[in-house]
């Protein structure tokens, strides 16, 4: 009999409760032993602890590459909202007599600090203003499709023998269909504009995000702690609200992060295919497929929107590695519940 | 047994007749892998009465779990009836289910660290059956966990701490808090001390039995430790194979095994020469054997074991005149060897049952 109860006999009678046997003893006179703590600490304890993310953003910014990631992003950001303040010229006004016109630190005469382009606008005044529209471009995307997945891995996981066997099915198919394909049929459906390419790039990225946390999400719901939440009376929603969703946030914080990134030059591709936005506004990527029918002219119009496209992705992806690291079960700040990292 | 079979310190007094829990014939099959169906439960009935401590015993994989777990209608049951202060909660849903059973019931499970959202503070985790059921405004739960959590020997600043934070023993204790919060009448505690130190053991016992005390609440009480559920239980119950083969007041039980899983289970505290140890291995509980599910790894196997499955049957106890029941043939057949220095308790010689070896 290989089981629970074939234990040696000095184990099976285990030098139990001779010690607790007393008459009614209140358990907590029972001799304090090593490893329990006294249980008045309320001192030490802070009456309101940091939340949770707050502690996963100050780890990440602890990070020397979450830092600079941050940092980045920031004065990205910053310059993206103040460029009508900062820009030295308005960005669509076309100079004739600039057109071309190279960086003054390259000759340039006319005084733009990063020369003009084919049409003679300041590229430094596209750059601070594409960045607007990049900017947004990748966070309401990834944001977007952060939630669509949270929620479709979440009901995937959940019922993982019926809506989780289709969803992934849609997943595989959509996998297989070429994506700008897609956002050629949808600019041909709905007209050329930002709008399509917003739709199709906050759509796409759902699946990711489901495959990533469905297993998780299926661990958790045979967790202790929803079984706990069942017999107490909790409804699938709130459990998948209150006790499955912060349990597979981490993945999803990470790929919004990483995705961010992607998403904008995902943008930029569209965009040198001439969808999304249409002149006269622009975006970085579009400043791309601008420049480059004059790229021996002014190379500079190109070469300067990449750079900020280069740092865009390199500061979310900083951010992204230094979040992952945040969120590391083995760092101090995981819950100690192994099976559900 | 190498200690005092009977030490009732903390057991309260129970009126058998005021029955919060009953299960009658319940069975619980799952859809296994390769669509084998899986007999995780095969016709257990039982009562619990207000007060009670019923221990479940039997080794791993004979479907404790599984019975606490369809007690608290985790599962819809494949056949039978539970029965919950009352109110027949076999296949009652949604607003009803929770009213009735989730509102007076609760689970105390084995892994404390498991059993607590790691994510959420203590507050959090013991506010939520009131949030749930709506009980109090928010200033009245708040009150509330902090008297738990008085109760459990924390200091109300804990509310704002995470489980991991917390010792095994805390988090524990956290989780009986936690299965108090709606002043159930029934706990399932499924191996509640299996994971802790023994001296935290201790406390979580005298915790459980200082609570039913006060409040009078009854405990299926699940484990494979014989010393503690003899110690706690009112009644002990012995399953196996999803089946239960013995039942009967706790200082009867394992004094006087009539069942010879049961003798087997006893003799595990005598020295390894005086073990009674079944052949081979539990069978599946997808593919049960005929006849008498023990019959392959009985001692005393003969057979009409293989062709005839014992029913359960009640008699009296014959020193303690105590109801007790047993599902097999040739009940008190298989004796316990006493030869033992350690064995302080010498039980009475086992009486055969003349009524129930013509069976
Ligand atoms: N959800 C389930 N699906 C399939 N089989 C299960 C399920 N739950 C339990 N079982 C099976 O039922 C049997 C009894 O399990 P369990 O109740 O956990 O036993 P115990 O708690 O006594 O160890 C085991 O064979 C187990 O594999
Ligand atoms: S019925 Fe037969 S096989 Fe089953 S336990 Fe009794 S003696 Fe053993
Ligand atoms: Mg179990």
């Amino acid at each position: 009999m290989n089981n629970d109860h074939n234990q040696p006999p000095a184990e099976a009678g285990k030098a139990h409760m001779p010690s607790v046997v007393t008459e009614g003893d209140p358990w907590g006179s029972v001799p304090t032993v090593a490893g329990i703590e006294p249980q008045n600490a309320g001192e030490a304890i802070p009456r309101k602890a940091p939340g949770r993310l707050r502690e996963i953003l100050r780890k990440a910014w602890g990070n020397p590459s979450g830092r600079v990631g941050f940092v980045l992003l920031g004065l990205l950001v910053l310059a993206a909202v103040f460029a009508p303040l900062i820009a030295p010229h308005d960005p669509v006004v076309q100079t004739l007599a600039a057109t071309n016109e190279a960086p003054v630190w390259l000759g340039g005469e006319s005084g733009y600090l990063l020369g003009a382009d084919s049409l003679g606008r300041d590229v430094l005044s596209r750059v601070l203003h594409g960045l607007r529209l990049s900017l947004l471009v990748g966070i309401v995307a990834a944001t977007v499709s952060a939630l669509l997945g949270l929620t479709l891995g979440i009901l995937a996981g959940w019922y993982e023998d019926t809506l989780g066997k289709v969803l992934m099915r849609l997943a595989d198919i959509q996998f297989a269909v070429p994506f700008v394909a897609v956002g050629i049929a949808l600019t041909a459906a709905l007209g050329p504009g930002l709008g399509p390419v917003l739709v199709i790039l906050s759509v796409w990225g759902w699946t990711t995000y489901a495959r990533t946390i469905a297993n998780s999400v299926a661990q958790v719901k045979r967790a202790d702690f929803v079984t706990a939440a069942r017999t107490l009376g909790a409804g699938t929603g709130r459990i998948m609200v209150k006790h499955v969703a912060p349990s597979v946030l981490a993945p999803v914080v990470v790929l919004w992060s990483t995705s961010a990134g992607v998403l904008i030059l995902a943008e930029s591709g569209l965009s040198l295919l001439g969808l999304g936005v249409q002149a006269p506004g622009f975006s970085l990527g579009s400043m791309l497929s601008d420049g480059q029918v004059a790229l021996r002219l002014s190379w500079w119009a190109v070469l300067f929107p990449g750079t900020a496209l280069l740092l865009i992705v390199l500061a979310f992806n900083m951010i992204g590695d230094a979040l992952r690291d945040a969120f590391n079960p083995s760092s101090s700040l995981a819950p100690k519940n192994p099976e559900l990292v | 047994m190498s200690t005092p079979p009977i030490i009732r310190t903390g057991k309260t007094a129970v009126d058998p007749t005021d029955v919060v829990l009953e299960l009658d014939e319940v069975v619980q099959t799952f859809h296994g892998k390769g669509g084998l169906k899986v007999h995780a439960v095969n016709g257990v009935s039982l009562k619990i009465a207000r007060g009670e401590t019923l221990g479940l015993v039997g080794e791993s994989g004979s479907g404790k779990t599984t019975v606490g777990r369809a007690a608290l209608r985790l599962y819809t049951p494949t056949s039978g009836r539970i029965t919950f202060e009352g109110a027949d909660v076999s296949r009652v849903k949604g607003r009803k289910l929770r009213r009735i059973l989730r509102r007076r019931s609760s689970m105390v499970f084995q892994n404390p660290s498991t059993s607590l959202n790691g994510y959420m503070r203590l507050g959090e985790i013991l506010r939520e059956p009131l949030d749930v059921h709506r009980v109090g405004t928010p200033a009245e739960r708040k009150r509330k966990v902090e008297e738990i959590l008085d109760v459990i020997g924390l200091d109300a600043a804990y509310a704002q701490r995470y489980p991991h934070e917390l010792s095994g023993g805390q988090r524990q204790r956290v989780g009986i808090a936690r299965a108090l919060m709606l002043d159930p009448s029934l706990i399932v505690a499924d191996e509640p001390t299996a994971s802790l130190d023994v001296s935290v053991q201790a406390q979580i016992v005298n915790l459980l039995e200082d609570i039913q005390a006060e409040r009078g609440l009854a405990y299926l009480f699940i484990t494979h430790d014989l010393a503690l559920v003899r110690r706690i239980s009112h009644r002990i119950a012995v399953m196996y194979l999803g089946r239960i083969v013995e039942l009967g007041a706790a200082e009867d039980v394992f004094a006087r095994p009539q069942h010879p899983y049961t003798a087997s289970l006893a003799s595990m505290e005598l020295t390894p020469e005086h073990q009674i140890i079944p052949e081979g291995e539990l069978p599946s509980p997808a593919n049960p054997p005929p006849g008498c599910s023990f019959h392959q790894r009985c001692p005393i196997a003969r057979p009409q074991c293989a062709r005839e499955r014992p029913e359960l049957t009640e008699v009296a106890d014959v020193v303690s005149g105590q109801p007790r029941s047993f599902a097999c043939h040739f009940p008190g057949e298989l004796t316990l060897a006493l030869a033992d220095e350690r064995v302080v308790t010498v039980p009475p010689p086992l009486p055969v049952v003349p009524a129930l070896a013509a069976r």
